[in-house]
This record gives structure tokens, C-alpha cells and sequence, in this order.
């Protein structure tokens, strides 16, 4: 199938597309790598009147690792992130949840920032970036540049903060301290194929064992990312043990409120994301940081 | 605006054309450029059929405008032939019967091009992850991974003896 009509814009600048936007007439999307809009255009599920395309926009591209901060541009690709050495340095999980994104072909196009505003609850990205407590700067023409933080940004399935005007410039996310664990797991048919419901977990873990802080993220259980910290997760002051990883996980998964679609059932999601978060857990009491993929 | 002129390389030739917002890259290669080699399948990213090299990298064409691939320079399957002559991954798809109806063969042997091009000494279990993006109804794969495997140890003796 192909798309219906519609106008197509290339600005050379962010303020050129900002000011588009802010003028448009009718129904007005912007592109980038197009990996979630153009299906929908082809499959006319989406009928936008004019694209305006900000995929070779200096300003939104690159990839920048100081001290205490990551900022990554909204159209740097899955691709892009997956091969940073600076990211697996900086922060191993994002190269590593940058390669369970479909296959390579559509992570040379596929962006952070579209998958973001795209806003697929059982997206890589936004239950990645709600995890680590991201920032996106958000800008218009009219009210000029804003920060949202990712766990407030994601409203309901494919619906987020961001205004019919607005554009997702950056991501921020702050460099966590050496020696910080993390885990992800995700559950898809076949490698690649869209994921059904996905785990993935950050903690510091005292040399005794004993776990001071934590936070884990779940996704495809619900229209949005769901992320639980230190207290909702009944695992600090402890070392992690069978015990106490079994008990969080059942209460987490009493918490969540998968649906039934035609890739699983809410039961079966609930069953599947329950052994994901036993496994994130266990992961982060390893010695070392590791992640194991299921469909391998 | 409702056409654009766009400049570009395909399979290393440069090429000019008008093009309509809407048309697809793959359409753009197919009808507008007679290269029916690259196939339309699923045409929304799943079936890898329509795979195609955008600056050595694999990319959905059905998943491009056309007007997107301005300025790049574009391997289509077309590009992988030499005159007349099988390219060694198109030999080891015929060697081990890698093909039945030949509908995805494009996107597998692009699709591998790629990544020996990159990587000439890709381990089994970097071709496996290539080949996972491109569907195929007819062979059950085997014979595909098979090729592919002969067309990396071909790919690194080259490499060796060069």
C-alpha cells in the first residue's frame, strides 16, 4: 500500500521547522527516520497532510558524554547509539537495549527521539529512558524550550506531553555512579520481532551485597512504561536473595495492567514479564552486570 | 511542496530525477529507475524483501521517500553483480540451493553484502543476526545460512590473501 498525498517540508534549520509547524494548516507530522510513521502512512492508518522531515537538522544529531550527564540529540539512530563506544563506556545499557530494536535496517533510520514520540508502550526506548529518570527538552516557536521528565512525558499508548507544535530536541540523562548494575530482558516471538513485554533494572549494590538504591522499569504491561524506586520494590538493606526477588515480583506484576492483543494475552504477558523481573533481578545480584535475551 | 529534484548515487552511478512527496524509495527504484531487483513485500518493514544499501548501511526502502534518499549513494541487488558474472554471494545462494521462488532472495544477498563488506570475518552468529531481518516462505532458512557461511569464508580468504 502507499501513502496518501500529502506535502513534504525540509527545513534547513530547527527554528525554519518549528515555525512550519507552528503555521500549519492541517494535520502536520514530523519525520525523521519515518520507521513508526511510514508504516502507518503506507497502511493509511495515518493521513497526515504535510511532513516536515528534521532528519539532517545539525542541532538534533550527536551523541555528547560529560562528567555528570549523557545528552543525546533526538534524530540519532538506534544505530548509532548501538555502535557509540563513548554510550557502552558511559552507559552499557543503552547500546545494549539499542540492539533489541527490530532488525539493523531499521535501526540505520529508526531515531531515539521518534521512538520516543511515538510513544509504543512496549517500546524499547521510553521504558529504558523512564528507568533512568531522562529529561527531553521539548521546543516550539511559541514557548521556546522545556524540559519534561521522561516519567511524566508518556501519558497513554501513543500519546505523550509533547504539543502539536512542539519538537523533541534532546535527551538528557544523568551518568550514574561507577559500579552501578543494570539488566534488561525482553520477551519478543523472534529476534527482532516487536517485543511483548520488556524488563530492565538499575541498582547500586554495596559491597556486602546489600542493595541501597534501586529502580526498575517495565514495559508492555500497560499504556505507558511503568517504573518502581527503592521503596516500592521492598528490596533495600538486603542482599538480593530467591526469597525476596520471587516476593517483589509477584507484587510488581499484582501492580501492572497488561492488555490482551493479538501478540498474548494480559495473562500471559503478566506470567512472561514476572520470570523477566526475576531474571533482571537476579542479573543485578551477579557479580558482574550481565543481560540475557530470551528469544536466543 | 508536492515534488522535489533530488541527486543521488545509485549502485555508483549518479542520477537526477523529479520525484513525487509520497513516492516511496522502492517505487522511486523500481519504476522510476527500472530496477526491479529490489522487491516490494510487506511494504511496512517486516519482511526485509525491499532491503537495500543506503552509504553501505542496510535500510527499508519501502520505509524511505523517495526525496529521503537525496545525496546518498544507494547498492541495490543490481549493484552486486559483476559483468556478467555471479558475485560470490549470489554463487553460494546457487551452490546451496539458498533460493526457490528467489521473492527474498534480494534482501538476503544485499542484506549479507553489507555486512561482509563491513565485516569479512562475521562469525555464525553475526550472520544469523544479519539474516534474521529478512523473511523467506519457501526454504526454511538452513540453506540460506548455509550460502551465507560460504560466502564469509570466501569473503575472508579474500580478505586473507589481500
Amino acid at each position: 500500500m502507499k501513502p496518501a498525498p500529502f506535502e513534504y517540508h525540509a527545513p534547513d534549520s530547527l527554528d525554519g521547522a518549528l515555525s512550519l509547524l507552528a503555521h500549519a494548516d492541517g494535520d502536520t507530522k514530523i519525520i525523521s527516520g519515518g520507521q513508526s510513521l511510514l508504516p502507518l502512512m503506507n497502511l493509511r492508518l495515518s493521513r497526515p497532510e504535510a511532513l516536515i522531515d528534521i532528519e539532517r537538522l545539525p542541532e538534533l544529531r550527536g551523541i555528547r558524554v560529560d562528567e555528570t550527564s549523557i545528552r543525546i540529540g533526538a534524530t540519532t539512530t538506534h544505530a548509532q547509539i548501538e555502535h557509540s563506544t563513548e554510550l557502552a563506556a558511559a552507559c552499557p545499557l543503552l547500546p545494549v537495549a539499542a540492539r533489541h530494536i527490530g532488525h539493523a535496517a531499521i535501526r540505520t533510520r529508526g531515531t531515539l527521539g521518534g521512538s520516543l514520540a511515538h510513544a509504543d508502550p512496549s517500546a524499547e526506548w521510553p521504558t529504558v529512558m523512564s528507568l533512568l529518570d531522562a529529561r527531553f527538552c521539548l521546543r516550539s516557536e511559541q514557548r521556546g524550550s522545556h524540559w519534561v521528565p521522561a516519567r511524566q512525558f508518556f501519558k497513554t499508548f501513543f500519546t505523550t506531553a509533547l504539543e502539536p507544535d512542539d519538537v523533541l530536541v534532546e535527551i538528557e540523562i544523568s551518568r550514574t555512579e561507577p559500579g552501578v548494575r543494570w539488566a534488561f530482558h525482553e520477551f519478543a516471538r523472534q529476534s527482532g520481532a516487536f517485543a511483548i513485554v520488556t524488563a530492565t533494572a538499575i541498582a547500586s549494590v554495596e559491597p556486602d551485597s546489600t542493595v541501597s538504591k534501586i529502580a526498575l522499569a517495565v514495559g508492555g504491561c500497560g499504556a505507558t512504561p511503568r517504573t518502581y524506586t527503592d521503596g516500592q520494590l521492598t528490596l533495600l538493606g538486603a542482599p538480593l536473595s530467591e526469597t525476596t526477588i520471587k516476593a517483589a515480583a509477584r507484587t510488581l506484576v499484582a501492580d501492572t495492567d497488561p492488555l490482551t492483543d493479538v501478540h498474548a494475552t494480559s495473562a500471559d504477558r503478566r506470567q512472561i514479564v514476572q520470570a523477566l523481573i526475576e531474571r533482571t533481578l537476579r542479573d543485578l545480584g551477579a557479580p558482574a552486570s550481565t543481560t540475557r535475551d530470551m528469544t536466543r | 511542496m508536492n515534488t522535489h529534484r533530488i541527486e543521488l548515487t545509485i549502485n555508483g552511478t549518479r542520477v537526477e530525477r523529479e520525484v513525487s512527496s509520497r513516492q516511496l524509495f522502492i517505487d522511486f527504484l523500481r519504476d522510476d529507475l527500472g530496477l526491479t531487483g529490489t522487491h516490494a513485500g510487506c511494504e511496512h518493514g517486516v519482511c526485509g524483501a525491499c532491503t537495500v544499501l543506503l552509504d553501505g548501511e542496510p535500510v527499508r526502502s519501502c520505509l524511505m521517500l523517495a526525496v529521503q534518499a537525496r545525496e546518498h549513494e544507494v547498492t541495490t541487488v543490481e549493484g552486486i553483480a559483476g559483468d556478467g558474472e555471479l558475485h560470490p554471494i549470489q554463487k553460494a545462494f546457487w551452490d546451496a540451493h539458498a533460493l526457490q521462488c528467489g521473492y527474498c532472495t534480494p534482501g538476503f544477498i544485499t542484506t549479507l553484502y553489507g555486512v561482509l563488506q563491513a565485516r569479512p570475518n562475521a562469525t555464525d552468529s553475526e550472520l544469523r543476526d544479519a539474516l534474521n531481518g529478512v523473511l523467506c516462505r519457501c526454504t526454511g532458512y538452513q540453506n540460506i545460512f548455509r550460502a551465507a557461511q560460504m560466502a564469509r569464508d570466501a569473503a575472508a580468504a579474500d580478505e586473507g590473501a589481500s
